[in-house]
C-alpha cells in the first residue's frame, strides 16, 4: 500500500515537472519579458532561482542571450523564478575551479525602480479570517486600493508614467516602473521615494504610524479619495462608530455626502476638526499600503522574474492591466490551465 | 543686455591667471586668512561703504588667491590617511550657503544654471513659470499659490504647517528635479510635484549646498588628478609646502582627545553623554545585535576615539551578536572581526583611522545621522521616551526645549544645528552652540557640562580621580 502510495507521489512529480517543462519551453513569454526590461543589458543582468529538486537559492546568474534563460528553465526544475539589477560584468557562481564572479564584485549599472506589495504584511489587519498565504475577495481589496494609492503617488507626485504593474503569483502585486530616469536612480534616492510613500513603519512586534501633521496634502487627499470613502460606503454606521470623536448624525451625513461628491476629499470639512487624525490614523493602519522598502531601495534585492511560475499557487507573474478590477483566483493564469492540463488534477503544495 | 556674472568668490568659473609671489608668509598669511573666514563668519564679498576700490579690488584677489591656495593643498594629502579634503569641502560648503543666501537673486539664478546642469534628461531646475511652460499646466493655480480659488490651495504640499512661500515674489519660487533633492523629497518639506521639488530659493538653501559640495568634491578629485599628473617640480613642493603648514594650522581633531579619558562606569552607564547618531547606533546594536558595514564602520571609530581598546572592542560587538544573534565566535570573526581590526589599522591599508565629521556622515548615504535620517516622528518618540525617564521637575522644561528650538530645526533641515540643541536635552543648562560639527565635539561638549564635570575633567586629562 505504502509503496503504491510513493509510486503515485513519483509518478505525480513527474508529470509535474513534464509540465512546467512544457510551460517553459511552449507558453513562456520571452517577448514581454524583453519589452519589460527594454532589451537593456541582458547580458549582465542578475537571475536568481530556487530549484525544486534541491530546494536551494541559486543568485548571481546571467546570461548571453534570452533563448538561454528560457534553456535553464527548461532544463532545471525551477520553483521560483528571480530577477535583479545590471552589472558592469556578467556575474556568475563560483563552480569547481572557476571562481565566479558575484554582485559584491562587480559594479552596479542599474535597474528598473520596483515596489513589492504582499498580502501577508496586512496579517494584524485583515478582517476576514485570511493569515498567511489565503487570501480572499475581501482581503484582496487591500491590494486593490494600494495599487490605487502607490500608483497615483508615482505619477502625480514623481511624474513617472510608465509603470506596469503584475501580480505576483502569489499573494500581491509588484509595480515595475520603467521610466528611464529610474534607471540610474542612487539606493538614497530610491531610499527617498520609499520614505515619502511610507506611513506605516512596521518590525517585529512594533508598528508605528506616521505623525499625521507630516504627512503631505496630495497624499492626505488621496487617502481620503481612495481609503475613506470606500471605508465609509463599505462599512454599515455601527461599525463606523467605533471611530473616536465621530457621531452618528456626521456618519450619515458623510454616507449620503460621497453618493453625489464627484471630489471625495470635499467630504474633509463634514468631519470635526479634532477627530480627523484619529480616525486618519485608524484607516491608514487597516487600508494603507505596506511597502517592502527592501525591495524598491537595494540594489542587490531580487524581485520574482514576470512570465515564470510561482510554484507555491501555480500561477503565474503576469502583467495586469487593470488592478482595481483584477482577482487572481478568477482573472490570474494558472500554468496548467495555459498548458490545456485540469489544474485540479494536481497537488502543488 | 547685462549678462550677469559670478560672484568673485564663485570657484566654479573662467577667471584670469591671479599671479603672486610665493614668498612663505604671504602662503601663510593668506591661509590664516581664509581660515578667519570659515570660522567669524565674515562672508560679505560686496564692496564696503568705506572701501575704496582699489582696497575691494585688493579684498577679492586676496579672496582668490586663498581659495587656489587652499585647492592646492589638498592635492598632496594621502588618500587613505587624508582628512583635509573633507574638512574643506565642509567650510567651503558653509560659507557657500551663506554668500548664496545674501545674494541677489540674478546671482542665484546664474549659479543655480551652473549647480543643475542639463543631462540626458533635460534641465534639471526652473524658475516655476518655465516650468509650467515646460509640462503644459498652470502650476500657480494647481500648487494653490496664485490668487485663484481659494479651494485649491489646499492641493499645495505641506508639512507643519509649511506651505511655498511666495511672500518673496513668485519668480523666486523654484523647481529642482526630486533627484538631486532626495532629503526634501524623504522629508516632505517641500511640495513634490510630477518629479519637481517646488519652493522659495531660500527653503531650498540646504539642497543647494549638498550640490554645491558634490560639486566641489568632483573638481577637487579632478584638480588632484590634474596637478599630480601633469604639474611641474616647483609646483608639486609648493603643494607640498602648503600641505605640511594646512596639517599643522588644523591639527587632526586635536581638541577632542579622549585617549587618556575614562569613562565611570560602562558605556551602556554613559549613553545620553554620546552624540545622537551613536546613541540610535548602539541601541540598534543592542537589539538587533548586527549593524551595517558603514555603520559599525561610524560606531567603531568612535569607540576607538573614546578610547575603547581592540580587545574591548571586540567583546562589545560580541556580546551584542551572541545574545541577539546566536552565532560562533568564527562566524562573528568572520562578519565584525576583520572591520575592527581594520579600524584600528591592524588590516588591509593599516590605516588609523580618524573619526569622520558630521559633514561627511551627513553626505554620506549609508553613515547615519538621527536629525537628517529619522523620520520627525521617531525622533519625537526617541525623545518623548527620555523625557518621561526624567523628573517630573524637569520634564515640562525639556520638552518645551524640544517643541519651540530642536522641532523647528529638524522640520527646516538642519541636522547639525538640531544636534547642538539637543545637547540641552541633556544638561543642565539651556546650550547656546550654534551648531555641531563633529560627533566628538558633542561628546566634548556634553562631557563639559554634565553634572559630573569635575570627575570627567580630571579624567580626561589623564588624573586619577583619588
Amino acid at each position: 500500500m505504502i509503496e503504491k502510495e510513493d509510486k503515485d507521489i513519483v509518478e505525480h512529480e513527474k508529470m509535474l515537472l513534464e509540465s512546467l517543462k512544457i510551460y517553459y519551453e511552449k507558453y513562456f513569454d520571452m517577448e514581454m519579458l524583453s519589452k519589460l526590461l527594454n532589451d537593456t543589458n541582458f547580458e549582465t543582468r542578475e537571475f536568481g532561482f530556487i530549484r525544486r529538486d534541491d530546494k536551494r537559492m541559486y543568485r548571481n546568474k546571467s546570461f548571453k542571450e534570452p533563448k538561454f534563460l528560457r534553456e535553464y528553465l527548461v532544463t532545471f526544475p525551477v520553483n521560483h523564478g528571480y530577477i535583479g539589477a545590471v552589472y558592469e560584468d556578467r556575474v556568475m557562481p563560483a563552480m569547481n575551479y572557476n571562481q565566479g564572479v558575484s554582485i559584491d564584485q562587480t559594479k552596479w549599472i542599474g535597474r528598473e525602480l520596483t515596489f513589492d506589495l504582499d498580502l501577508t504584511d496586512y496579517d494584524e489587519v485583515r478582517e476576514c479570517n485570511c493569515v498567511g498565504r489565503d487570501f480572499c475577495e475581501i482581503c484582496w481589496t487591500l491590494m486593490q486600493d494600494a495599487y490605487k494609492i502607490v500608483d497615483d503617488t508615482l505619477r502625480n507626485e514623481f511624474g513617472f508614467e510608465n509603470i506596469v504593474w503584475i501580480f505576483s503569483g502569489g499573494r500581491g502585486y509588484h509595480a515595475w516602473v520603467l521610466d528611464k530616469i529610474v534607471y540610474n536612480l542612487s539606493e538614497e534616492q530610491r531610499k527617498s521615494i520609499v520614505a515619502y510613500i511610507q506611513l506605516i513603519y512596521t518590525t517585529v512586534n512594533y508598528e508605528k504610524i506616521e505623525d499625521i501633521d507630516t504627512i503631505s496634502i496630495p497624499l492626505r487627499n488621496r487617502i481620503y479619495r481612495y481609503l475613506v470613502r470606500n471605508y465609509f460606503l463599505d462599512n454599515d454606521v455601527e461599525y463606523l462608530m467605533k471611530l473616536n470623536g465621530i457621531g452618528k448624525k456626521t456618519i450619515e451625513n458623510v454616507k449620503e455626502k460621497l453618493t453625489t461628491l464627484k471630489i471625495p476629499e470635499r467630504i474633509i470639512p463634514l468631519f470635526p476638526k479634532q477627530a480627523r487624525n484619529d480616525m486618519l490614523e485608524v484607516i491608514i493602519r487597516k487600508r494603507y499600503p505596506r511597502l517592502d522598502g527592501a525591495v524598491t531601495e537595494g540594489h542587490n534585492h531580487l524581485i520574482r522574474l514576470p512570465g515564470s511560475v510561482h510554484m507555491g499557487t501555480g500561477y503565474i507573474t503576469q502583467i495586469v492591466d487593470k488592478p482595481d478590477k483584477f482577482q487572481p483566483h478568477k482573472d490570474g493564469l494558472h500554468f496548467l490551465e495555459v498548458i490545456g492540463k485540469n489544474k485540479e488534477d494536481f497537488n502543488l503544495k | 543686455m547685462m549678462r550677469t556674472r559670478f560672484p568673485i568668490w564663485y570657484p566654479f568659473q573662467e577667471i584670469e591667471s591671479i599671479k603672486f609671489k610665493t614668498k612663505k608668509e604671504e602662503i601663510e598669511s593668506l591661509l590664516r586668512g581664509r581660515l578667519l573666514v570659515y570660522n567669524d563668519g565674515d562672508f560679505n564679498y560686496d564692496q564696503r561703504p568705506d572701501e575704496s576700490h582699489k582696497e575691494y579690488h585688493d579684498r577679492m584677489t586676496e579672496e582668490r588667491k586663498s581659495y587656489t591656495l587652499l585647492k592646492m593643498g589638498m592635492t598632496n594629502e594621502d588618500k587613505e590617511k587624508g582628512y583635509l579634503s573633507s574638512w574643506f569641502i565642509e567650510k567651503e560648503g558653509d560659507l557657500f550657503e551663506k554668500r548664496f543666501s545674501d545674494s541677489n537673486w540674478e546671482i542665484k539664478e546664474k549659479i543655480l544654471r551652473h549647480l543643475f546642469p542639463n543631462d540626458d534628461f533635460g534641465q534639471n531646475w526652473y524658475p516655476l513659470d518655465q516650468l509650467s511652460n515646460i509640462l503644459d499646466e498652470k502650476l500657480e493655480t494647481i500648487l494653490g499659490i496664485g490668487n485663484e480659488d481659494h479651494m485649491l490651495r489646499k492641493i499645495s504640499n505641506q508639512r507643519g504647517g509649511r506651505r511655498i512661500d511666495v511672500r518673496k515674489g513668485l519668480h523666486k519660487v523654484i523647481c529642482i528635479n526630486f533627484r538631486y533633492a532626495d532629503y526634501m523629497v524623504r522629508s516632505r518639506k517641500s511640495t513634490l510635484y510630477k518629479g519637481w521639488i517646488i519652493d522659495n530659493v531660500d527653503r531650498l538653501t540646504s539642497t543647494i549646498k549638498k550640490r554645491y559640495e558634490d560639486a566641489l568634491f568632483e573638481d577637487l578629485e579632478n584638480y588632484k588628478e590634474k596637478i599630480n599628473s601633469e604639474a611641474p617640480g616647483p609646483i608639486r613642493r609648493l603643494t607640498e609646502y602648503i600641505s605640511n603648514v594646512l596639517t599643522n594650522m588644523i591639527p587632526r581633531n586635536a581638541e577632542f582627545d579622549f585617549s587618556n579619558f575614562q569613562f565611570e562606569g560602562s558605556y551602556d552607564e554613559n549613553l545620553l553623554l554620546f552624540p545622537p547618531c551613536v546613541q540610535d547606533l548602539m541601541g540598534q546594536m543592542k537589539t538587533a545585535g548586527y549593524l551595517k558595514h558603514h555603520n559599525r564602520f561610524q560606531l567603531g571609530l568612535f569607540l576607538k576615539h573614546t578610547g575603547m581598546g581592540v580587545d574591548d572592542q571586540m567583546n562589545y560587538w560580541f556580546n551584542f551578536a551572541v545574545d541577539n544573534l546566536d552565532i560562533s565566535y568564527d562566524q562573528f570573526e568572520k562578519n565584525v572581526g576583520y572591520t575592527i581590526r581594520h579600524l584600528y589599522g591592524m588590516e588591509g591599508g593599516k590605516t588609523d583611522y580618524d573619526m569622520m565629521s558630521c559633514g561627511t556622515i551627513q553626505s554620506t548615504a549609508n553613515y547615519h545621522c538621527r536629525f537628517q535620517d529619522l523620520k520627525i516622528e521617531k525622533i519625537k518618540e526617541i525623545i518623548q521616551e527620555y523625557i518621561f525617564s526624567l523628573p517630573a521637575d524637569q520634564q515640562m522644561e525639556k520638552a518645551n526645549i524640544f517643541k519651540n528650538k530642536l522641532e523647528p530645526l529638524i522640520k527646516l533641515g538642519k541636522p547639525s544645528e538640531a544636534c547642538a540643541k539637543n545637547l540641552s536635552l541633556t544638561i543642565p543648562k539651556d546650550y547656546v552652540w550654534e551648531r555641531i560639527s563633529h560627533p566628538l565635539q558633542y561628546l566634548k561638549l556634553s562631557i563639559d557640562n554634565s553634572e559630573t564635570k569635575t570627575k570627567s575633567e580630571k579624567n580626561i586629562n589623564g588624573v586619577k580621580n583619588d
